[in-house]
């Protein structure tokens, strides 16, 4: 890697999350007159994207609960940080084809960690950046950061040598730029394990006191409902055709599979319904003709069994599920046909619900 | 002046972000973009990125259909490569 910049100081590229963790390491190196820039990968995946693109007014109302914290990081660091696209490349290379495996459910921590830490080489060669760095802490996350984990990381991630966690550094064997004395060592952080003492006492020194609270649990990947229906839309779709839009429906509303070619969502309300509706484009929908029940879109071509089928759903997603002979409208915009139907049954339900906990 | 423009509507955030940013790439220091966008969280996460890479974000208005049109000054440091 690229070792000097034009302005003579160490460059350093750190993947942050905006959490405080990777906001600290940031700061620990900034502080010690390092130039930092940031990335952030996008994979589709994140559960404060969805609830960002669900826009519940409660929550747009509040700031905190929709910004994109790596941004905001950034903003309050003064160091760029650029957010990169990775959805279609992640979904192919790293969700499909773990090497090391899934967690609790389609989660691969491993994996995950190794393909952001490769791209954020890649990265840092382009802009002659000689270290990556990341906030990880040592023994704070039993599948991803014990001392195994992150040798491992650190090896098939291409940056042996390179690759800095300043939180955790005197822990962990040093970096080139630490040997050469590029980086001073002695100013980099100890901390260790799950307690976080030694953040919340760095972010008191940096004065820093606006930082999302840990969540974990922030990655549909680990979601058991979510792994269930992606497993299902891969069953039935070529995987290369399976785009960030499709990862979006994913994470939405009820998902039933009626055929091999063909699949229904209805919204579990009505913001989850307006992003359904907005998502159509072209495809056709249903819903109860009175609009007092979920929209439902519909992926495939359904044939007459599968409309009735579908107003059946209408009618059970609906404020006429008791009711007979409900007037159910479906097709693409413009080209509707109306149907009867009553609910369908509970039973049937259970045999086309797809991820049902 | 002409004002370049990038047109994000359908698209979620942060795909807006990442599409003003390719666009800036392409302008000269100072220079208007003016980004047209539906989704809200936009308002939210714009400011954050001016001020991370050091453009200016200049406010939005209203377009007639009810879509918002965002302008940012695109900064002069290294920090807006």
């Amino acid at each position: 890697m690229g070792s000097e910049t034009r302005s003579g100081r160490p460059k350093a590229l750190g993947l942050i999350s905006g959490g405080l963790d990777s906001t600290l390491a940031a700061r620990i190196l900034t502080e010690q007159g390092i130039e930092v820039e940031g990335v952030h990968f996008s994979t589709g995946f994140c559960k404060v994207d969805h609830r960002r693109a669900l826009g519940r007014p409660e929550d747009l109302e509040r700031p905190a609960r929709v910004r994109n914290e790596a941004l905001r990081a950034g903003a309050d660091l003064a160091v760029p940080v650029d957010v990169v696209d990775v959805a279609e490349e992640y979904l192919r290379e790293v969700v499909l084809r773990p090497r090391h495996g899934y967690g609790s459910a389609m989660n691969p921590c491993i994996d995950c960690r190794i393909f952001m830490l490769r791209k954020a080489g890649e990265l840092a060669r382009e802009r002659g950046a000689e270290i990556v760095f990341t906030g990880e802490v040592v023994g704070q996350r039993p599948m991803s950061q014990h001392h195994a984990a992150l040798a491992l990381i650190e090896e098939e991630s291409g940056l042996r040598g390179s690759l800095l966690r300043p939180l955790s550094a005197a822990h962990l064997p040093p970096t080139e730029a630490e040997k050469a004395g590029r980086i001073d060592r002695s100013r980099l952080g100890a901390a260790h394990g799950r307690a976080r003492r030694v953040q919340l006492e760095l972010a008191r020194r940096f004065g820093i006191e606006e930082f999302p609270t840990p969540s974990g649990g922030c990655c549909f990947l680990a979601d058991r409902n979510f792994a269930a229906r992606l497993r299902d839309l891969l069953a039935h779709r070529e995987p290369r055709s399976i785009a960030r839009e499709d990862l979006v429906l994913l994470k939405v509303g009820r998902h039933f599979r009626l055929a091999h070619d063909l699949k229904a969502i209805f919204g579990r309300d009505e913001v989850e319904s307006r992003l359904l509706r907005r998502e159509a484009r072209g495809r056709s929908v249903c819903q109860v003709v009175d609009g007092r029940g979920s929209l439902g879109l519909v992926e495939g071509e359904p044939g007459p069994r599968e409309m009735r089928e579908l107003a059946a759903l209408a009618v059970r997603y609906s404020s006429h599920r008791a009711a007979a002979e409900v007037p159910v409208r479906i097709g693409r915009e413009g080209q509707e046909q109306r149907l009867s139907a009553s609910a369908v049954r509970e039973e049937r339900i259970r045999e086309l619900r797809i991820g049902w906990a | 002046m002409t004002v370049a423009r990038v047109d994000t509507r359908g698209l979620y955030c942060p795909v807006p972000v990442l599409r003003t940013r390719d666009r800036l790439r392409g302008l000269s220091p100072g220079a208007i973009l003016e980004v047209v966008a539906d989704d809200p969280v936009v308002l939210t996460d714009m400011p954050l990125f001016c001020r991370s890479h050091g453009h200016e974000y200049l406010g939005h208005d209203r377009g007639p259909a009810g879509e918002l049109c965002l302008r940012i000054r695109k900064g002069g440091g290294a920090r807006g490569e």
